[in-house]
């Protein structure tokens, strides 16, 4: 009785903060979600405290295995996380107005994706203290200091987006100056649109461009379009591809969470559609990146391509699943309007994407340090440590707790109150 | 200048004044090379255990392997392709083979900590600016260099018998072979002191090269046509590994054997066995 | 001025900005960046003068010459010295970190005393005067032999060893059972006259058929090795290796004849057959023998196609091997103790060494010569391990050098009294240390003043010593000093000079004979003896740093040899079953004498194979369903261990190459139970344990 009568101001005041005209599941409910979450993050945390104060050697990378786990989760979050730049590229500039309603949870997604890459790089690193270098004297030659500069650069660019997207909260609107800053960035949201969409073509291409430029790895090396390798453009094509699907799937799964309609349904078969016209786009010049470079650059060098494959765990059905299964399967069911309309190939098609995106990362990162290079090498493979595994989950964690939090107290959704009047009335 | 960990401390923003120190003593451009016969060396590994002495590479930890160790010269044992008891072995030392054209490793680095001297064609690490990011490992074709995993550790009498003349590095950085920087350091001050503006060969030789039981390694300067190594690499024997990458590595290696020239041209179909073997 | 929420709120904005405006972030940042380069953990330079030192490696018994680059007096880098007379300025692997020593993690600091008979007994330090005194009561009332296992006989301290046994009844000098002038010693057995000291005259010669000698892997003084062969283009110079497996040394041979394991003793008789049925045999040589007879017996029991079918050899390459022999203006043939598998039997060394009979190559340039006539001959009670008698010694005390092979303890506990005692004068807790009662460490290498005879397999006699580089801790003991105590204690009248005393003796013997020159290791020259003026003066020289080496000596003298051959009693079954040979590379055998650097080349690079790891034929592998790093289970009579397998073709299948060596992956040095693999070797009745019968199978 004394506790109920304790707690129950609090749980007024905590439902004082949640947006006006929505319902959101109970606060024990809501604790009862986070809490694994935030023990996980916790777990993660002490990984990478070990990394940090003891060393690298906690890991299970070494010489050959430059790059591991945190690399692929970097460029595939980045890649997930190009949703925002897209969304809100299709938005402010092209002026598609129904993305209003994905726009914010796609800025969301994005500053956890590309916040929680930033902070895996710094543990990756060996003397993070030193990261700062690269802005004082870099080496402009150097795919990661374009990386370095455009990743900073956007992530502030998404720490600005989000702040108004905080600053709508229903107690904090209450202060009148923070509804005039909130007024006065909305007014700047075109020309950060326009700025993030700038910032990512770059990081986007650079991250493609890392592997790119690699003339000692003849499975990574491409040739130059311009200055930049043709893996540069490959990777803005299909970040802006996957970028959507992710923003489509995520909503979707937050529905599915929250037992609640979001987004009415054309602005989900919207996203899928822009998701497979850039896809099918992606899958042509893929294909031709990959045959130039099968039947050139890599032979230019003195490898023949298929004997890149020919290790058993990684052979052609690698590069025929990242084509095919994961790439021209999902473009086509995305492109007929019949089937987008059916919410299990929308979403199906949407998981396919996200899919070959991480595939194609994984690829990138993982059989290029693979593979030997000298005659005498050997093919090697790479488990992760647990130290590894932790920090790689605290991201993820990290994501959800983060991803709740604003979903229950800001608007993420302004179809939300619209769509649960419709379902009530 | 002893200290060129001090040193750089001090300076780690200015990259210039290394530089300015070569201009004042040799003006003359070099390009240091090796080249190694493999028909002489029988795997013996003092260059390995030389290198590690002059450069103060610490020992193994206990949980250290082939693969997270630092050897800056490290000594493969490549078997042919026969049977026993047709089988023939080369051994081939690996170290960083100074590429000369878009030297992969320093095109890639984000905050120039490594460079290539253009007085010297001396492929060089900054561990003081090094970020540890390792992009650079991935880049080297020869898996050259090497990342400090752990901090170095030697047992205390060890440490008072240090190398005075090259720093140690310390966690968190990469590492590789830069030719024995401390030697030329050393020649070069003695070329000042003399007043001349070349240094004398026979003062600047590194570790390994001295210590080749064998003699099988040649070391110098590739501009100066009457040097030993630039003759000896015109012979029809000698070849560099993955050439065809076109980084154009100072290291070149003898042969007179067929098969183990033929097997630095292949590409990966060798190693395709390991399948087989495991 | 009222504090509105305004101005709360202006204040926060206006510090935030005004922060950046301050130096004190980016001092911050640079700050903590010159942390990161300044890392506590990185030790400091050491700082000082620099000098250079002279010395001598003392590591085994080839006593390269050493050049050492010193801070504060404190080596920090060693070297060898170029055109060095007798090493030819090379140091091995080993040597070139031989100043890690001192500081090794296995070290021995003060004198210990194990509480129980068990390796893993724990110690407790005792003062040198108590131990002495124990050991001295031991020997006093033991009725068992009292032995000195010397690993480096020829050393001043050798002697002291010889006159402290010579005057008990019950001594016995005691050498290694691997010795590398085993040919040799088994040719001075052979010859009428036993007081020539005998060596290769590698330099001259055309042709070395060597049974598994290691020589191109620091076989006797490395560097020697390798500047013949280094000039082998120009001399002609040809090496046919017999070995079962593709060595180090197989691999830069001109030919190699991969017998089948354990039939070096067949292959030597087959090419006996050879020169004796082809006539070969040189008539001076025939009429030098006094039982030809013998040897023509045991070599015409086989037919060709039988050596064929236990050698595994073709009878037309053996032939051509022996006409080799035969038409070389100069051969050699000579065996060589495996650093891991030990060394031949006697039936084997004798075949072996009789081939150098036959052709004639006693005595003759390039062949085998006589370095050194002595006048009297102190080895005669100096006994190989083997000849010892099983069970009879009572008190042993092992000598601090090593010689750099392997000796597995079973064969030391075979020779053992049930009630015995063992003192280590080892610096290090070494596998064998470890089994001892006492350790009363001697001190570690560079650390006392060492003389370096000539080797045992030269061809000229020089003498050089080995000054220390350190300091001496106080809480070692020289072996000299050692039995200084112990005979005073056991109540002898013993005469032990010390080191720097004999050094003078010899430098005197030297200056006095005018023969030879000195080689100045500080600049290089080459100084006749005739032109010092004093004996001091040369013995200052040596300290200095100078070797001393002889011309050759030509005395050519007539020999009879009594061969002493047996026929072979059996022929060895061909079995399926696999055969385990250790394998082990000189001086690196043990965790204990090699620095912690050479994890460069057992751990952290595939170079050298570390203890716990066998190599295998894939072939073989895929017999017994093994894959690369795969763990298996190593089996023989004597007991089984789990190894690591490792594949190579250069490996006879059906043979199990097990490395005896550090094991560094397991211990990081702090450990000296290494070479458990010799514990799995069956020891022959002829004490070698070269073959063991032995199973493996995957885990």
């Amino acid at each position: 009785m004394d506790n109920k009568l304790k707690t129950r101001p609090i749980v007024a005041r905590e439902a004082g903060l949640m947006p006006r005209g929505v319902e959101r599941t109970s606060f024990t409910n809501f604790l009862f979600w986070i809490l694994p979450w935030t023990a996980l993050l916790c777990f993660g945390v002490y990984a990478i405290y070990l990394c940090l104060a003891d060393g690298l050697w906690h890991t299970n990378m070494d010489n050959r295995f430059a790059f591991g786990l945190w690399i692929f989760l970097d460029l595939t979050v980045i890649a997930l996380g190009a949703g925002a730049f897209f969304t809100g590229f299709l938005l402010y500039i092209l002026r598609r107005k129904e993305l209003k309603a994905v726009i914010n949870s796609a800025v969301v997604i994005g500053l956890i994706c590309y916040s929680g890459a930033v902070s895996i790089l710094m543990v990756d690193v060996g003397q993070p203290l030193r990261a700062w270098f690269t802005f004082w004297h870099p080496n402009t030659h150097s795919m990661l200091t374009e990386v370095t500069f455009c990743l900073t650069c956007y992530l502030t660019v998404l720490i600005i987006e989000y702040i108004p997207i905080v600053l709508k909260n229903r107690q904090l609107r209450q202060i009148p100056k923070f509804l005039v800053f909130e007024f006065e960035l909305h007014k700047l949201m075109p020309v950060l649109a326009g700025i993030g969409t700038f910032l990512s073509f770059f990081h986007q291409g650079s991250l493609g461009g890392l592997f790119g430029v690699l003339r000692g790895r003849p499975f990574a090396f491409r040739e130059e379009l311009g200055i930049w390798p043709s893996t540069f453009f490959l990777f803005v094509l299909s970040a802006a591809a996957a970028g959507p699907s992710f923003v489509m799937l995520t909503t979707w799964l937050v529905q599915k969470i929250s037992k609640k309609q979001l987004v009415k349904p054309e602005v989900m078969q919207f996203l899928g559609k822009v998701s497979g016209i850039l896809l099918i786009f992606y899958i042509m010049l893929k294909s031709v990146d990959t045959l130039i470079w099968i039947n050139s650059t890599s032979p230019s060098e003195g490898f023949p391509a298929f004997e890149f494959y020919a290790r058993k765990s990684f052979g052609t059905w690698i590069l025929l699943t990242e084509i095919i299964a994961f790439g021209l399967v999902p473009a086509l069911m995305l492109l007929n309007k019949k089937l987008r309309a059916r919410p299990v190939f929308l979403y199906g098609a949407g998981l396919l994407v996200c899919c070959g995106i991480m595939l194609n990362r994984f690829v990138m990162t993982i059989q290029t340090l693979a593979l030997p290079t000298l005659p005498f090498d050997e093919f090697m493979s790479y488990i992760p440590s647990w130290e590894e595994a932790a920090a790689f989950l605290a991201v993820i964690a990290y994501g959800v707790v983060l991803y709740s939090f604003t979903f229950r107290y800001a608007t993420l959704f302004p179809q939300e109150r619209e769509l649960q009047q419709i379902q009530r009335g | 200048m002893h200290n060129l960990r001090s040193w750089n401390v001090e300076n780690n923003t200015s990259k210039g004044l290394e530089n300015l120190i070569m201009e004042t003593i040799s003006e003359k451009k070099s390009q240091y090379g090796m080249m190694i016969d493999l028909d002489r060396c029988n795997g013996c590994g003092a260059c390995a255990v030389a290198c590690a002495v002059e450069n103060n590479v610490p020992p193994a930890y206990q949980q250290t392997n082939t693969r997270t160790g630092i050897t800056w010269m490290r000594v493969f044992e490549i078997p042919n392709d026969e049977q026993f008891p047709q089988s023939d072995s080369v051994f081939v030392p690996m170290f960083c083979q100074q590429c000369e054209n878009e030297t992969p490793c320093v095109t890639v680095c984000p905050q120039n900590a490594v460079e290539i001297d253009p007085l010297t064609g001396i492929v060089g690490q900054i561990p003081q600016r090094c970020l540890g990011c390792r992009y650079c490992m991935a880049a080297c074709p020869y898996h050259a260099r090497y990342f400090n995993w752990r901090d170095p550790k030697w047992t205390d009498g060890m440490k008072l018998q240090l190398n005075p003349d090259v720093a140690p590095r310390m966690r968190g950085v990469v590492e590789k072979c830069n030719f024995c920087h401390g030697r030329l350091h050393t020649a070069r001050q003695k070329a000042a002191a003399n007043g001349s503006e070349k240094i004398d060969p026979n003062d600047y030789v590194p570790a390994c090269v001295e210590s080749c039981p064998n003699k099988a390694i040649i070391f110098g300067d590739l501009e100066d046509g009457s040097s030993e190594i630039s003759q000896a690499i015109k012979s029809k024997n000698t070849f560099r590994f993955l050439s065809r990458l076109g980084t154009e590595p100072k290291v070149y290696f003898n042969s007179g054997r067929a098969w183990v020239r033929e097997m630095a041209e292949q590409a990966l179909t060798r190693t395709k066995k390991e399948e087989i073997y495991g | 001025m009222n504090i509105t929420r305004r101005n709360i709120l202006k204040l926060i904005g206006g510090s935030a900005v005004g922060f950046f405006l301050t130096p004190l972030p980016y001092k911050v940042l640079d700050d903590s960046s010159i942390w990161t380069q300044n890392w506590s953990l990185t030790p400091p330079l050491p700082q000082g003068p620099v000098s250079i030192k002279y010395s001598n490696c003392t590591l085994c018994a080839a006593g390269c010459g050493v050049k050492a680059k010193c801070v504060n007096g404190i080596p920090c880098q060693l070297i060898g010295i170029p055109r060095h007379p007798i090493d030819n300025g090379a140091l091995c692997a080993r040597g070139l970190a031989g100043h890690h020593l001192v500081n090794h993690p296995l070290r021995v600091a003060l004198p210990q005393k194990f509480l129980h008979k068990s390796p893993d007994s724990a110690m407790e330090p005792i003062s040198f005067q108590t131990a002495v005194n124990e050991i001295a009561s031991q020997i006093q009332k033991s009725n068992g032999a009292i032995a000195v296992f010397d690993q480096q006989p020829g050393r001043i301290t050798s002697e002291i060893y010889f006159e402290f046994l010579n005057q008990l009844s019950n001594g016995i000098y005691a050498t290694h059972p691997s010795r590398e002038d085993a040919t040799l010693s088994t040719l001075h057995e052979m010859i009428d006259k036993n007081n020539a000291k005998l060596g290769y005259d590698f330099e001259n010669t055309q042709l070395i058929v060597s049974f598994g000698a290691p020589l191109l892997d620091d076989w006797g003084i490395p560097g020697r090795m390798r500047k013949i062969f280094g000039k082998r283009k120009e001399s002609g110079l040809k090496l046919i290796q017999i070995e079962s497996c593709q060595s180090r040394t197989a691999l830069q041979s001109d030919v190699w004849l991969p017998i089948k394991p354990d039939t070096e003793y067949f292959a030597a008789l087959a090419i006996a057959n050879v020169l004796i049925k082809e006539n070969l045999v040189l008539l001076a040589a025939l009429r030098q023998i006094t039982d030809f007879e013998k040897l023509k017996h045991a070599a015409l029991q086989f037919t060709p196609a039988q050596y064929s079918e236990i050698t595994g050899i073709d009878f037309s390459i053996i032939r051509q091997t022996a006409n080799k022999l035969a038409q070389s203006k100069s051969a050699i043939v000579l065996s060589g103790p495996n650093p891991g598998a030990g060394p031949f039997n006697n039936e084997t060394e004798k075949a072996i060494a009789s081939l150098n009979i036959l052709i004639g190559s006693i005595g003759t340039d390039g062949g085998i010569v006589i370095r050194d006539l002595q006048k009297e001959n102190k080895n005669h009670i100096a006994r190989n391990w083997n000849a010892i008698q099983d069970h009879s010694i009572e008190v042993l005390f092992i000598d601090s050098v090593d010689s750099g092979y392997a000796l597995p303890w079973n064969l030391i506990e075979r020779k053992l009294q049930p009630q015995h005692t063992i003192i280590s004068l080892s610096p290090y807790l070494n596998e064998i240390a470890a089994h001892a009662d006492y350790i009363l460490p001697s001190p570690a290498p560079y650390e006392s003043l060492v003389e370096v005879p000539a080797h045992v397999t030269s061809n000229v006699n020089s003498f050089s010593v080995a000054v220390p580089l350190f300091a001496k801790p106080e809480t070692v003991i020289e072996p000299e000093n050692l039995f200084k105590l112990i005979t005073q204690s056991v109540g002898m009248q013993l005469e032990i000079p010390t080191t720097e005393e004999a050094v003078k003796q010899k430098a005197e013997k030297i200056f006095s004979t005018k023969r030879g020159s000195v080689f100045s290791y500080s600049d290089g020259t080459t100084k006749p003896v005739s032109e010092f003026l004093s004996a001091d003066d040369l013995c200052k020289k040596l300290f200095e740093g100078a070797a001393w080496s002889d011309k050759p000596n030509n005395s050519h003298h007539p020999f009879r040899f009594t061969l002493n051959i047996a026929a072979p009693k059996n022929v060895p079954k061909t079995t399926n079953s696999l055969v385990l040979i250790p394998q082990g590379w000189k001086v690196a055998v043990s965790s204990s004498s090699i620095s912690p650097i050479l994890s460069k080349l057992f751990q952290e690079s595939e170079l050298r194979e570390n203890a716990g790891t066998i190599s295998i034929n894939p072939e073989t592998a895929t017999r017994y369903r093994l894959r690369s790093n795969d763990t298996a289970l190593l089996e023989t009579e004597e007991g089984k261990m789990n190894v690591r397998v490792k594949l190579n073709t250069s490996i006879q299948p059906g043979v199990i190459l097990a490395s005896v060596g550090p094991a560094l992956n397991e211990t990081n040095f702090s450990d000296a139970t290494y070479n458990d693999v010799l514990s799995l070797c069956t020891i022959s009745d002829h004490g070698t344990w070269r073959i063991t019968q032995a199973k493996v199978s995957k885990i």
